[in-house]
């Protein structure tokens, strides 16, 4: 079966290219269709007949079969190495790419909207071809990361957080187009500034139990449950921010271009974290 | 006074302050992650200290090295700016949650069944209906139905113009918000704890076969009886653990094996397998041929630059008087190179006085060959391996997991849970229609508006017709 994995890895790489392709053509024809008044609200269009659809629907139907892959060539790795595939940059980058999908496809049922995933699954392609990059042989691990259950949870949790902030990230620049509610084919501010707010609360607790976790395990293996190594450090920062977007908006009444900016800031604290090990040195430091 | 302490009150009770104080946290975690750190053992020793400013801290940052040491940004997880700045955050927070407690208890205890006229008539969220077959009764029936279908709470009033209807639900969830931030207190509290009655060492080198004193008023001392460490075929180590004997004044409490991950505890001490490196077991013997030292050395520290780092440790002899113990290093041959100084089965002795920087004696021993130096013969009996532990002892460890799970819990509480309010008034209007208006008062919420628009529609279909705004 380890022999599947990189045929999976291709074919789902391969998906949610064509995927992106079609979700980027979908929203360049919601904006044509808009134009001529067609469509208007970006969820509100009327008739599943309208052209429109056909690409949004075929790069759904691409973006659940990349989900399909990866979660097979996952599988795959799982069983080939007997723990969880999140020990190495490559897997970390597989498995944000799984998170990010698996939140647009989660969000785009229930907002029903799908031009976000123009801005997200291109995403999702970069973390691919940056794991495609990486060396993907699985290492086996050092000692302080046996620790199967603690090593799965930790970072699976981490990158189903990752995924819903890079939600959380692209509804934060639709909104900044948007913040005047001007472009017809895009869902209203408000829906936008609501579905940032609904990632943010999934993200933010998974990425608490992340960091907590991650204590837990730190003790277990290091004897101290926080160290101020620059990965814990990095982390902490883009929870902060994330923690500082929440009160801002839940208790000073902060919405739109504000926190949109506050999300935007919040991305990029958590891309820093994300690659802070190939700078940063310290425990993290696997990859 | 009663000003400056209301103005004091109100500006820790400011959500801006919290935001600029997140703001400082960030920036200084931001420095304390790219700037290299201060190794907390070393920061404890002032000599160490100044050793590590003017060495590999000279080496990195050169001349910025000593304004760094000024600003803290070496230490920046203990700097005055940094404790400040999570202190005032943390009065912020205990302030701002005592501010809120009573606008959040009342809107937690007490429902108000009506709310002032206008707020029926204008508004955004605001939704209007009108039935005209049914009564106000059945109408409000209706209401009632559709609330508690969502789980809502209802209550009611009859007044002669109209009835009343409010709703609400998660009411107590939003109380999550004090378990939150009660959380974070409690965490920082354990932490406070855990360092003040809590120690941590973070090197105990015990060579195979010896015993050292775990000290810090324990009365612990740890065996080793054996270190083994495995490789996986390509390289990466596989394990590490020793077996070990724990024995406290003097009595044997435990055996175990110790490996990463799998910590020995002892009454509330954790011992932790965190390194390993080679060892020696030396022999002395003094002028009258008396054994005077018989143990294994860990050579736990490096010494030289790369790529000819030695291994290196040290023991004392006890002098006749005191103040003249001489200090034993025993440094070993490179491991990887071809050390042109030391071949492998040899090591090499520098004897020092106590205090002093300038050796008394330095000689290079081989293995079995007893050698005489400074009136004592030393003697390299043969090489072992060391293990290398951490030990701690935090008393506010259990703390800290129950305010972590405090803190996911009542998160998800508020998060998951939203307190939700509704209120509705049914009355008899022109040309025998009953009118209903269906009412929030959260502003500019998304999730609220839609909220009450799948209510109003849900309560349209009960009513067997469409809406009218």
């Amino acid at each position: 079966m380890a022999k599947m994995e990189p045929f999976m890895f291709m074919a789902a790489l391969i998906s949610l290219g064509v995927s992106a392709v079609f979700y980027l053509w979908y929203a360049t024809r919601m904006r044509r269709l808009a134009r001529q008044g067609v469509v208007a609200g970006g969820e509100a269009a009327p008739g599943e007949t309208l052209q429109a659809w056909e690409p949004g629907r075929f790069a759904t139907m691409m973006a659940i079969l990349g989900l399909v892959f990866l979660t097979l060539s996952m599988t795959f790795r799982w069983v080939a190495t007997g723990h969880g595939p999140f020990s190495n940059m490559y897997e970390y980058s597989q498995a944000w790419s799984w998170g990010i999908v698996a939140a647009l496809l989660y969000f785009q049922r229930r907002y029903r909207f799908k031009v976000l995933g123009a801005l997200v699954v291109p995403v999702a392609v970069f973390f691919l071809l940056y794991a495609y990059s990486l060396p993907s042989r699985a290492l086996p691990l050092v000692p302080a990361l046996q620790q199967s259950l603690l090593l799965t949870i930790h970072v699976a949790v981490a990158m189903i957080a990752y995924g819903t902030f890079a939600i959380a990230f692209g509804t934060a620049v639709l909104y900044l187009f948007q913040r005047r509610d001007r472009v017809s084919w895009l869902p209203s501010s408000g829906l936008l500034d609501d579905l940032g707010y609904r990632a943010i609360i999934v993200g933010f607790p998974l990425m608490t139990l992340t960091i907590v976790l991650g204590a837990l395990w730190a003790d277990i293996a290091w004897g101290r449950y926080w160290g101020w190594d620059p990965k814990e450090t990095a982390s902490l920062v883009a929870w902060l921010i994330y923690g500082g977007y929440l009160h801002a908006r839940l208790v000073a009444g902060w919405r739109g271009t504000r926190s949109s900016i506050l999300l935007l800031v919040g991305f990029a604290a958590v891309l820093f974290t994300y690659f802070g090990n190939y700078f940063l040195g310290g425990l993290h430091s696997y990859a | 006074m009663n000003a400056v302490a209301r103005r004091v009150w109100r500006f820790f009770c400011s959500v801006r302050l919290a935001l600029i104080l997140i703001l400082v946290l960030t920036g200084l975690s931001v420095l304390g992650a790219l700037i290299m750190q201060v190794p907390p053992e070393v920061k404890a020793d002032p000599a160490d200290y100044q050793w590590w400013l003017n060495n590999p801290a000279r080496e990195r940052f050169g001349l910025w090295a000593g304004p760094l040491h000024r600003l803290w940004l070496f230490d920046v997880f203990h700097s005055p700016w940094f404790l400040g700045a999570g202190l005032l955050l943390v009065v912020n927070i205990v302030v701002c949650t005592l501010n809120r407690w009573p606008s959040v208890w009342r809107s937690v205890t007490q429902l108000r069944v009506t709310l002032p006229p206008q707020l029926y008539e204008t508004g955004s969220n605001r939704v209007q209906l009108s039935s005209p077959r049914l009564s106000p009764e059945q109408v409000e029936a209706a209401v009632q139905r559709v609330l508690r279908r969502h789980r809502y709470r209802v209550l009611r009033e009859n007044h002669p113009e109209a009835i009343f209807v409010a709703g609400d639900k998660n009411r107590h969830f939003r109380l999550g918000t004090y378990l939150v931030h009660l959380s974070i207190v409690l965490f920082i509290a354990a932490y406070i704890i855990g360092s003040t009655y809590g120690f941590r060492l973070n090197a105990l080198m015990v060579p195979e076969g010896s015993v050292r004193e775990v000290g810090q008023d324990t009365g612990l001392s740890l065996k080793v009886l054996s270190f083994v460490d495995e490789y996986w075929p390509e390289g990466p180590p596989k394990d590490y653990r020793s077996e070990v004997v724990l024995y406290e004044a003097g009595q044997e409490v435990r055996r175990a094996t110790i490996r990463v991950n799998h910590p020995l505890r002892y009454n509330g001490i954790r011992f932790y397998q965190a390194f390993y490196g080679p060892a020696v077991v030396m022999e002395v013997h003094d002028s009258d041929d008396r054994l005077v030292f018989n143990d294994a050395v860990a050579l736990g520290w490096v010494s030289g630059k790369e790529p000819f780092q030695r291994p290196l440790g040290l023991f004392n002899l006890p002098g006749s008087d005191p103040g003249s113990d001489t200090e034993v290093y025993v440094v070993g041959p490179t491991s990887g190179y071809a050390d042109p100084l030391l071949k492998a089965g040899q090591v090499r002795l520098e004897l020092y006085r106590t205090g002093s920087r300038t050796p008394l004696a330095v000689k290079t021993v081989s293995q079995g060959q007893p050698e005489p130096l400074l009136g004592y013969t030393f003697t390299f009996v043969r090489e072992k391996q060391f293990s290398g532990f951490q030990v701690s002892k935090d008393p506010g460890n259990l703390l800290i997991w129950i305010s972590s799970g405090l803190f996911v819990l009542g998160m998800s509480l508020v998060f998951y849970f939203p307190h939700r309010q509704l209120w509705a008034r049914c009355w008899r209007g022109e040309r025998g229609k009953t009118e209903v208006v269906l009412r929030t008062i959260s502003s500019r919420s998304y999730a609220v508006t839609s909220e009450l628009e799948g209510l109003a529609s849900e309560l349209s279909q009960a009513l067997g017709q469409g809406k009218e705004a």
